[in-house]
């Protein structure tokens, strides 16, 4: 099969189905169906519409949006509407770069379908088709994707903390890589995500990195959010994106995509594949953000 | 000026200048309205509609295709519409990699805008941690951007020849890189850009390689296309990239891209996310 496959392993997003989450005049998130509803039970807060999801003007800056919209999840938190809680605060905002309109709980970005971010690592040894990757398994216990294949480091990417400290800390925590080898990693670029998977949204975008880890090196993981790691030889990795013996075998979906840029980046797949250059276009497909028309003033 | 602005340039293009290039029912390309009233002088082989060019429908196969497009394209370039002519011939496809629905002289491929294909290759040198860049200086009769910074090894992609054996034959021909060192060369991405050049669009994308050198070896032109080639430090690179106009204009993208794969571009930069997203722009 084609490495395609992993493009296609979630129905298309059909963005014309969900509403434009619009926060002072910004197109910031696409909000799934169901959860529209939940909100325009908030009309202080919000004002929904056929075609968006609009936070009130009144709410003016930083501080009071993320209280006005921390108090109506916990209200759809206690009856059960925004699943996985984390404890975790995502900033909000059209761009990485660009000031935060506000920052709401981790578990609720993906209702909103807001942009988050993500930090990860591959880890290697050996060079060109000796080259071996670290690969974990991810705990029964994880909220998202149990079981499923990851990368050896990789982690969501919270407020207040830079790409690269997060990485330090999911270095340690993830794969007692001890801050003197974690520090040879070398960022290596980003991909995007637009998927819905099992009603959830993940618009995304993911700094990469890179690191040559020794070849005595064993990672060990200390949060409890692996079970297990292993060393996968470059081409079975290729085997295993294209197709998986059984559904153990499977990559989570954006780790898969991840390891995707990871192999044309380090030319296992090059231009003799047909597929080439459609791999490249949907590995960064632009974030779909919209123009807003300016509020009317009536 | 800004690094930002390099990629910009390459994505500016207006299409209310230009009509569909069809062909077989498929856009091939794009060619300004004035031309496509050239082309359709040859009613034998075009039509030029108001809303499209197209070749006529009898000319079904390659074969024939490919001849009766290079007889026009000769007469034009008798009538001094057409300039440039390379005797090179570059393949039309509807997509890279599909059979090719005709032949084209590489100098009518802006001209009636259909999709080109390049190699470019980055060859460096590691210095610990820094990476130093083999930049060219093209000769001062190129047709196409005299004088401006180039990659060590770089060109279009003419029929018949992959990507690879197309990089082994310009590395031999403009840097004198013996086999068993351009052998090394790792394809590293595809960058794709449609910008108006000269009057025409300009629809290109480019196959970039990696090329790690050592540090003893030293790049020497036998086809006269470059003039002189220099060892320069990343920050360097940058720093005229992102100052000057000195690179030629699409050397930039595959060398940005480069430096944020690389590393030497980190996220930490204000402009990191627009700079990757505005280079995967052309390929979306």
């Amino acid at each position: 099969m084609s490495l395609m496959r992993q493009f296609r392993r979630y129905p298309a997003v059909k963005l014309q189905e969900h509403r434009r989450f619009v926060v002072a005049g910004r197109h910031v998130g696409w909000v799934v169906p169901e959860f529209a509803a939940a909100l325009a039970r908030f009309p202080h807060v919000f004002h929904v519409d056929e075609h968006s999801v609009t936070l009130q003007p009144r709410l003016v800056d930083f501080d009071s949006r993320s209280e006005a919209v921390a108090e109506v999840l916990a209200q759809l938190r206690r009856e059960g509407a925004v699943p996985g809680w984390r404890n975790e605060l995502y900033a909000i905002a059209q761009g990485f770069h660009e000031p935060p309109l506000l920052q709401m709980e981790r578990a609720a970005t993906v209702l909103f379908g807001t942009l988050s971010y993500g930090v990860n690592l591959n880890g290697y040894v050996g060079r060109e088709w000796a080259m071996k990757l670290w690969i974990a398994r991810r705990s029964a216990t994880k909220p998202v994707d149990p079981n499923l294949l990851d990368l050896v480091v990789g982690g969501g990417q919270p407020v207040g903390i830079s790409p690269w400290e997060n990485l330090m800390k999911e270095c340690r925590e993830e794969a007692g890589i001890p801050e003197t080898i974690a520090r040879r990693a070398r960022p290596a670029g980003l991909i995007t995500l637009l998927v819905r998977i099992e009603g959830h949204m993940r618009v995304g975008l993911q700094f990469n990195y890179d690191l040559e880890l020794p070849a005595d090196f064993t990672p060990d993981n200390v949060d409890g959010e692996v079970s297990g790691f292993m060393l996968l030889p470059v081409g079975d990795l290729i085997d295993l994106l294209k197709s998986p013996k059984s559904a153990a075998d499977e990559f989570s979906y954006d780790v898969a995509l991840v390891q995707l840029d990871f192999l044309i980046r380090h030319g296992f797949v090059g231009p003799e594949d047909p597929d080439y250059l459609d791999l490249i276009a949907n590995l960064r497909r632009p974030i779909p953000w919209e123009k807003v028309a300016p509020q009317g003033t009536s | 000026m800004s690094l930002l602005d390099r990629i910009e340039a390459c994505h500016r293009h207006d299409l209310a200048r230009f009509r569909p290039f069809l062909v077989a029912g498929e856009r091939l390309g794009y060619v300004r309205h004035d031309l496509a009233e050239q082309f359709g002088r040859f009613p034998s082989v075009f039509t030029a509609h108001s809303d499209a060019l197209s070749v006529k429908e009898h000319l079904a196969q390659f074969d024939s295709r490919t001849a009766a497009i290079d007889s026009v394209a000769r007469e034009l370039l008798d009538r001094g519409i057409v300039t440039g002519w390379r005797n090179e011939l570059f393949p039309v496809a509807v997509r890279y990699g599909a059979p090719p629905l005709f032949d084209l002289e590489r100098a009518l491929v802006p001209v009636l805008g259909v999709k080109a294909y390049g190699v470019h290759v980055n060859g460096y040198v590691r210095d610990g941690e820094k990476i130093r860049l083999w930049v060219g200086r093209r000769s001062d009769d190129r047709p196409i951007e005299p004088g401006k910074l180039d990659h060590l090894v770089a060109g279009g992609l003419p029929s018949h020849i992959s990507p690879f054996d197309n990089l082994m034959k310009e590395a031999a021909e403009e840097a004198s890189v013996p086999k068993e060192l351009a052998r090394r060369a790792r394809p590293a991405g595809a960058i794709s850009y449609r910008m108006e050049l000269g009057g025409h669009l300009r629809d290109d994308t480019l196959f970039a390689y990696d090329l790690e050198l050592p540090a003893d070896f030293v790049p020497q032109n036998r086809d006269g296309e470059i003039a002189s080639f220099a060892l320069m430090p990343l920050d360097e690179v940058e720093r005229i990239l992102a100052t000057t106009e000195r690179f030629k204009f699409n050397v930039g993208l595959v060398v940005i891209d480069f430096m944020i794969r690389m590393g030497h571009l980190t996220p930490e930069r204000d402009d990191y996310c627009d700079l990757a997203l505005a280079l995967a722009k052309g390929s979306n």
